[in-house]
């Protein structure tokens, strides 16, 4: 029942409209590093016990609350174990990828389902990772990826930063289960700012155009792009002096070159493991 | 259904000759042949359909006036003018095409969300103003009417195109810090893309195979290609957005059997000459589709 009796206000406040002369513009906050020097970034294995290979990513916390570059991912690996009985031969082993934002990861909140945008996430980490995976080596097998976001940055370079952080924990992760690659898979990011510079592994709100690359540093390969923002394709007479290259396509190779500096974090996290496990091989033979 | 090993073998040596020999003998630029029509929706502000080879889609685009003033975020950032904005949703028919949900987004991905970026960075939601806080908010909806027989974003893009380009606005008769006030007259209302405007954005899907590089790519060549991706070109020449997509042949069921597996990634050049060549496609296509326009408007007149 509504109430007539009385002259109430609206049910909902309304705010009053106000139209500044000119739209107001959100200043990013400067950048305090180099361009083309990278976050520094934790990355450590076998640290979930009960799954067969797992990784924890982090950015290390923002040293002041203004600057909200943060990024924690947690990877799990589990497999290669058979399919079940129901599933239909498979000659080669079958990857499958979650990707779940846990509901506090970023400012707005998250549901439990998962939706678009971690779907669409799951499946660029799987062709990413499916490509240096020997699948022939496990036939009737799955191996299961589950990447749990458990903060992140917001807007569009923060989905690109989740793709190439969950790219490189993921590969970790995989090496960890001991799942025979090719080669290792490390993510990069590189932009375009506001004056056309190029530069490695952006903060939030640095720039107008983001890429993100799944890397084979060994194999000077790319296993998945995905670029968002504009960005040209055409030769300037300007740029003919740096090699021929196009705005898109030097910013890509920006990236691959983040994605080689996160590769060397990737190797030590992968060889701590086995360093002490040797280790601990020559305590047991010296006793 | 999945591809036998020698299927794959041969499909692949074949697109690896120079020039690629294509399932169907075309050139690698040139699309399936398609029908298309615009303006077949009485109730939308801008409408087109394309049969192809490729499946069955149509678009239309619905305008609603919308108070965006009421959102107290979108005070700070707004003029006297106001903006609009722009929503796509994509749907499969469902029963009888039998895509299910998940097997569309497969497909599709957040191809969505790249094609509001790109319509967002060309400037639309500023056209989309009306006063006082108003705008338009643009409802963009696709439907897919039959089971694409390959990855139908090129597709939905073209139809997309079309059903843009004829969308038509009612002329506001108010002055800008009036509330809105339309024509009622159609014959009087504005195109939401004007000559001089730049036009909407495109999206070609493009595989690679050694050397070559293919548009508007079928199942089977999806199937062996090494790398496939989206290349989303803007009015103004700039690409907005390159998305990889998954390289399974699968349409329906299960997607996960890759035949490249463990073949490790594609040389930076050579996703370069991908870009490049869609890229360079871009202004053929947008060509022919204006074309296509022409002839419409000329029969109806």
């Amino acid at each position: 029942m509504t109430d007539r009796r009385r002259n109430n206000g609206p049910s909902e406040g309304t705010l009053p409209i106000f139209y500044p002369d000119e739209p107001a513009t959100t200043l990013p906050a400067p950048r305090d590093r180099q361009p083309d020097e990278l976050r520094k970034f934790f990355l450590k294995t076998s640290l979930t016990p009960p799954a067969s290979g797992s990784s924890y990513l982090e950015l290390p916390s923002p040293p002041s609350p203004t600057q909200q570059s943060t990024l924690k991912l947690a990877v799990t690996v589990t497999g290669p174990r058979p399919l079940p009985h129901s599933a239909p031969f498979a000659p080669q082993a079958r990857l499958t990828t979650e990707l779940k934002y846990a509901p506090f990861a970023a400012q707005k909140r998250r549901g439990y389902i998962r939706d678009g945008g971690e779907r669409e996430l799951a499946t660029m980490i799987t062709t990413a990772l499916v490509r240096s995976i020997v699948l022939e080596r496990y036939p009737k097998s799955s191996i299961e990826i589950m990447v749990t976001v458990l903060d992140c940055e917001d807007g569009p370079h923060g989905d690109v930063g989740v793709l190439s952080g969950a790219i490189t924990a993921g590969s970790a992760a995989l090496a960890d289960a001991g799942v025979e690659c090719v080669d290792l898979v490390c993510g990069g990011v590189a932009g375009l700012d506001g004056n056309g510079r190029v530069v490695l592994d952006p903060g939030p709100g640095e720039c107008t155009a983001v890429v993100g690359v799944g890397y084979l540093a060994a194999r000077d390969e790319m296993t998945v792009l995905w670029t968002r923002g504009g960005m040209s394709v055409e030769l300037e007479e300007d740029q003919m002096d740096i090699g021929g290259e196009t705005e898109m396509e030097r910013v890509i190779q920006a990236a691959c070159k983040a994605a080689r500096e996160v590769r060397k974090v990737l190797n030590e996290a992968v060889a701590e493991k086995l360093v002490v496990e040797l280790e601990e091989k020559e305590n047991a033979m010296r006793e | 259904m999945p591809y036998s090993q020698p299927e794959l073998s041969f499909i692949s040596s074949s697109l690896l000759n120079t020039p690629p020999i294509r399932p169907d003998l075309r050139t690698s630029n040139s699309f399936r042949p398609l029908r298309a029509e615009t303006e077949i929706l009485p109730f939308t502000n801008g409408s087109a359909r394309i049969v192809s080879e490729a499946g069955e889609c149509i678009v239309g685009v619905k305008a609603e006036v919308e108070n965006f003033a009421e959102h107290m975020e979108d005070v700070v950032s707004k003029t006297a003018r106001g903006r609009g904005g722009v929503e796509v949703g994509i749907t499969a028919k469902a029963g009888s095409t039998g895509l299910k949900e998940e097997e569309l987004f497969n497909l599709v991905g957040g191809w969505e969300r790249t094609l509001e970026e790109g319509l967002r960075e060309d400037g639309i939601e500023d056209r989309l103003g009306i006063g006082r806080g108003y705008g338009w908010k643009l409802y963009i909806d696709i439907l897919l009417l039959t089971t694409p027989a390959s990855n139908p974003i090129t597709l939905l893009s073209l139809t997309t195109y079309l059903a843009l380009r004829t969308t038509r606005l009612p002329n506001p008769i108010s002055e800008p810090n009036e509330d809105p006030l339309f024509n009622d007259d159609w014959d009087q209302s504005l195109p939401l893309f004007p000559e001089d405007t730049t036009r909407p954005p495109l999206t070609l899907l493009v595989t690679l195979h050694g050397e070559n590089s293919l548009i508007d790519p079928t199942a089977e060549e999806i199937a062996v290609a090494e790398a496939c991706y989206t290349v989303t070109i803007g009015g103004n020449g700039k690409v907005m957005g390159v998305k990889t997509v998954e390289t399974s042949g699968h349409i329906v069921g299960d997607k996960l059997d890759t035949w490249l597996g463990g073949r490790g990634g594609v040389d930076r050049s050579r996703w370069f000459s991908g870009i490049r060549y869609a890229a360079s496609c871009a202004p053929e296509v947008r060509t022919a589709l204006e074309n296509l326009l022409a002839i419409e408007q000329a029969m109806e007149s």
